[in-house]
């Protein structure tokens, strides 16, 4: 049997990929991990906020004045956060991006004017690229962790000679697992009344948002405004991808009423609380 | 902290039962010779210890705007002038192993990470409260939790292997390039 482990500084964050086969070597399982670190980094240059090279910064820069083309990962990424957006009535909404620079949580876009009043509705996307109606910026850091950590699962499980093989991705708590069943999962908590917590996996993806690790700064905002009361330590989503696990985790945070969404995805949520009635919602 | 008081977390006694003991994570993943020879392949390296000076020291924290933390450098060298580093960073908390390829041109060709470890809970995590327990190592305090292997936590950042990367590089231009 071979098993290899690697770590890489990815995505901002630690990014883990373990495999274990009974019939591939451990070269074989190098090669893969290289394939699933190869599309990692393919999803980071493509959708990063941070790389003014990134076709995000290219849409940031440009849509607001003509349509630009898209590679189809971003294509999906847009689609599936239009589709969030419309679900939860903007709650959910990559043009937060304005907003998170005024925070100083993201860099400063240079020689870019935004409408304030511009929304996810003002992004349209059809079959040659993006287009702003008005101008504004995206943001992808809630949806495209998840969406690369899918991307490398896949390529991994398609390549592999092995339809047993074993396949364990976390990307800073982006999960995917190939055998998910009976799997343990911590979820540590910052605070001492609150234990580290000890779950089962429930299902292949789980994306763990917290709202505590910003030093007084919310890391996760709606451009409603919306302050709760008893807001969450944090928001465990388990979903059958990661794309979806992660993205939903900001929902359960921000929507006072987040179960029919999660049923529909047919998705499950922990809830960290700091009065400790943690529960779930399924 | 370095191998030996790593190898002394793992094996508290008396003192862990003494003092509050707080969970460690320490997760290995490539080898140093798994990690070179994804980086490298082959090619025949020598080992080198580099030893840098404290002007050298200033001067690369200068350029890079990073603290320098330790002299020495435990690096591999080709004859084509090609470098295997062997390096730690801080990372929320502990120390993590790096493993870093750097070109005859300077340019980076692999990172690993080799060993992560981490701590959570509050007051760890603050050095006045560390402080408490001057005189002991930090790993005292720590006890090493073998069970739980997969963590789903708000995202850490890997901002420090960012920095030390840069630091390496700097390195590489005003000492390394120079061997």
């Amino acid at each position: 049997m071979a098993e290899i482990s690697r770590c890489k500084p990815l995505l901002g964050t630690y990014v883990e990929l373990s495999l274990c086969s009974k019939i591939l070597t451990d070269s074989q399982l190098l090669e893969l991990s290289q394939l699933g670190f190869v599309e990692i980094e393919k999803i980071h240059q493509l959708m990063s906020f941070h790389e003014t090279e990134s076709d995000l910064s290219r849409i940031n820069r440009q849509a607001s004045s003509q349509v630009v083309s898209i590679t189809s990962d971003i294509h999906k990424v847009l689609q599936q956060a239009l589709m969030l957006s419309e679900q939860t009535n903007g709650l959910f909404d990559i043009s937060i991006a304005p907003l998170l620079m005024e925070q100083s949580l993201l860099p400063v876009m240079e020689n870019v004017s935004i409408d304030s009043e511009a929304n996810w509705q003002d992004i349209v996307l059809n079959e040659s690229g993006v287009r702003f109606k008005k101008p504004l910026a995206i943001d992808l850091g809630g949806i495209a962790k998840g969406y690369a950590v899918d991307k490398a699962y896949e390529a991994i499980l398609e390549t592999s000679k092995d339809p047993d093989i074993k396949i364990l991705i976390n990307a800073g708590g982006d999960l995917r697992f190939s055998q998910w069943q009976q799997q343990p999962l911590l979820i540590p908590t910052p605070f001492f009344e609150n234990p580290d917590i000890e779950l089962l996996m429930q299902n292949s993806a789980v994306a763990t948002s917290g709202d505590y690790l910003l030093e007084g700064k919310h890391a996760i905002l709606s451009k409603q405004s919306m302050v709760l009361e008893n807001r969450p330590l944090s928001v465990s989503v388990f979903a059958e991808n990661c794309m979806i696990a992660d993205a939903l985790t900001k929902w359960v945070f921000l929507s006072p009423k987040p179960l029919e969404l999660l049923q529909i995805y047919k998705a499950k949520a922990f809830i960290i609380k700091h009065d400790k009635n943690n529960e779930w919602l399924n | 902290m370095n191998r030996r008081s790593f190898v002394k977390a793992l094996s508290i006694g008396t003192a862990g039962l003494m003092l509050p003991s707080f969970p460690l994570y320490a997760k290995t993943y490539l080898s140093v010779e798994q990690a070179q020879n994804l980086i490298w392949g082959d090619l025949v390296m020598e080992p080198v210890t580099v030893e840098l000076t404290k002007e050298q020291m200033r001067s690369i924290a200068a350029a890079s705007d990073v603290r320098v933390r330790y002299n020495t450098i435990k690096a591999w060298k080709s004859a084509e002038g090609h470098w295997y580093i062997l390096d730690q960073v801080i990372g929320k908390h502990e120390n993590i192993d790096l493993a870093v390829g750097i070109d005859n041109q300077g340019e980076v060709k692999g990172i690993e990470v080799l060993t992560y470890r981490e701590t959570y809970g509050d007051e760890i995590m603050n050095p006045k409260w560390r402080a408490q327990f001057h005189g002991r190592d930090n790993s005292e305090i720590l006890r090493l939790d073998k069970q739980i292997k997969n963590i789903s936590g708000a995202t850490l950042s890997c901002r420090h292997v960012t920095d030390g990367i840069n630091r390496l590089t700097h390195t590489w231009s005003q000492v390394l390039s120079q061997l």
